[in-house]
């Protein structure tokens, strides 16, 4: 039964690496080419810029926001259900939205020049990194309180009254039990962050279009415009590249996570 | 300190609704509003005129027009409506057959787990990446400019499968071998326990799958050429920005049945969520 469902996937693998060298074997040159592009490498240290600025920060504040709703809020569901909703909203909406908040005679501006500051070019300058940035910290955090929620709920309440009857304050409950045994289950929100981090292509892509401001030329960026000039080698051999670096990764956060899995 | 801890709450639930419901708020009270009041906050924003923005959340005139407009006298708005429903229907339906026992699969056998390992890594590829080998493929099967040619390789996507397995591998292999002594076959037992007891976990698979594949916009752009094919996530960007009252109807319009499936799931999408996190 699975065997079926896996093949068309294999496929796919075999494809990425034998259309590396199209029908003749060029063997690393395309490597080399793509390697030694300026756009390549630009959006390689963009997107590696924007997943090691954003995935942290949103670690971090949705672990804040976490502890804060597990612990002191009545109506949990209603304030998860609430934050969880950025999630449905159409790309469509959120970046006509955006447009209005950010652009030069927009929102934004509108407060500033009210406070008598100057206007800023938010989608022309370095600003439109942090813009996308908060953009996939609203689109995300409620997935990820989630996460951290349900990570915390697994963990014992005796431990935690044990502690608590020990005399441990609130700091050293928090650092002592919560967070070493919440470490483990940051592998896997790592992983899906990184996961749902690419995603934000999409409202980067209609934003901006397929040549935003340096800032935010991403990896998918020039995948797209490779595809559009149909560089099919240069393409297969950065996918091979990106593909290399994800599974390195992957592999990375998998030790631990399979190690529990074989646990069981 | 009660009151005070009191207040913070309110206030702390106060800021959550204004930061996460705000644009949906915004987009709404815009679409009720006429031309002329949306010339007059907006025009700054639209045309580059000179004026700062103002903004107002109760129309003074609201009219229902742009949404009538779009309703009624838009027949594209319809055919890309209806291509939307279709794809994310068949995208599901296809999700339910392939990837249940897929996941099953991949929860009871061990040794498919160096599959899964590589399944795994799959997840993490962004599509911009398989895009070449994608399009080779479908180019090929012929399916490219059709909607199976997205049908397709969505529902053999995987991260359903990632979520359905964390459900199913949470199952004590005991229980299932309790079955297999009554005389169970391997089918029956995947049916009459599997399914049963992973319903939350198929149901939550689904809500993010629904959430991920009405939004779909890469591949749609990519290998559909055919404007009359195109998912409504599409149509956006084509209105012109003289026609803001349509398209902020339209931005509402999109999101009302995300909605709905969010009220009525968002408690299982949670729990999809939260099987993430499953026994750790």
């Amino acid at each position: 039964m699975f065997l079926f469902s896996i093949l068309p996937f294999f496929d796919v693998v075999r494809r990425a690496f034998s259309n590396t060298s199209g029908t003749t074997f060029a063997g690393f040159r395309n490597f080399a080419t793509v390697l030694q592009n300026e756009a390549f490498l630009l959006s390689a240290k963009n997107t590696a810029r924007f997943i090691l600025t954003s995935v942290p920060l949103l670690l971090f504040l949705s672990l804040l926001m976490a502890c804060y709703i597990n612990a002191r809020i009545v109506h949990k569901g209603i304030v998860k259900a609430v934050i969880l909703f950025p999630m449905v909203i159409p790309v469509s909406t959120t970046t006509l939205f955006c447009r209005l908040l950010f652009d030069d005679a927009g929102m934004m501006n509108g407060t500033i020049r009210a406070f008598g500051g100057d206007p800023i070019r938010w989608m022309d300058s370095g600003y439109v990194f942090w813009v996308l940035v908060l953009l996939y910290i609203w689109k995300n955090i409620g997935f990820c309180v989630i996460l951290w929620c349900a990570a915390m709920d697994a963990i014992p309440k005796e431990i935690y009254e044990t502690a608590k009857l020990d005399g441990a304050g609130f700091f050293t409950r928090m650092g002592r039990i919560i967070l070493p045994i919440l470490s483990a289950s940051a592998f896997i929100i790592v992983l899906l962050l990184v996961l749902n981090s690419f995603k934000v292509f999409r409202e980067s892509y209609m934003l901006t279009g397929n040549y935003p401001h340096r800032s935010i030329y991403m990896t998918q960026n020039v995948f797209n415009n490779w595809f559009q000039s149909f560089s099919v080698e240069k393409m297969a051999a950065g996918a091979v590249i990106v593909a290399l670096v994800l599974a390195a990764f992957v592999m990375m956060l998998q030790k631990r996570l399979m190690m529990r899995l074989d646990e069981r | 300190m009660k009151k005070m801890q009191k207040a913070g709450k309110f206030i702390f639930g106060c800021m959550v609704i204004v930061v996460f419901c705000l644009p949906v708020v915004f987009l709404f009270t815009g679409s009720l509003k006429g031309t002329e009041e949306l010339r007059e906050s907006l025009g700054a924003v639209i045309s580059g005129g000179e004026g700062s923005f103002q903004w107002s959340f109760f129309p003074a005139y609201p009219t229902l027009r742009h949404y009538v407009e779009v309703v009624f006298d838009s027949p594209e708005f319809w055919t890309l409506f209806w291509n939307s429903v279709r794809m994310t229907g068949l995208i599901l339906l296809g999700q339910i057959i392939v990837g249940i026992p897929a996941a099953w699969g991949f929860a009871r056998y061990r040794f498919t787990r160096p599959v899964f390992r590589i399944y795994m890594i799959l997840m993490m590829i962004p599509f911009q990446v398989r895009m070449v080998s994608e399009y080779l493929l479908l180019r090929r099967l012929e399916l490219l400019d059709s909607l199976w040619g997205i049908v397709l390789p969505a529902v053999f996507s995987t991260y359903p499968v990632f979520i359905l397995f964390q459900f199913f591998v949470s199952i004590p292999e005991e229980v299932l071998d309790a079955a297999r002594i009554d005389g169970a076959s391997e089918t029956k037992i995947f049916l009459k326990i599997g399914v049963p007891i992973g319903k939350a976990g198929i149901c939550s698979s689904l809500m993010l799958s629904f959430v991920e594949y009405w939004n779909l916009i890469e591949q749609p752009m990519t290998f559909l050429d055919t404007k009359s094919l195109w998912p409504l996530s599409l149509y956006m960007p084509q209105i012109t920005e003289a026609r803001t009252g349509v398209s902020f109807a339209i931005s509402i319009l999109v999101m009302i049945l995300p909605f709905f499936v969010f009220l009525a799931g968002q408690e299982y999408m949670q729990k999809g969520i939260a099987a993430f996190m499953k026994d750790e």
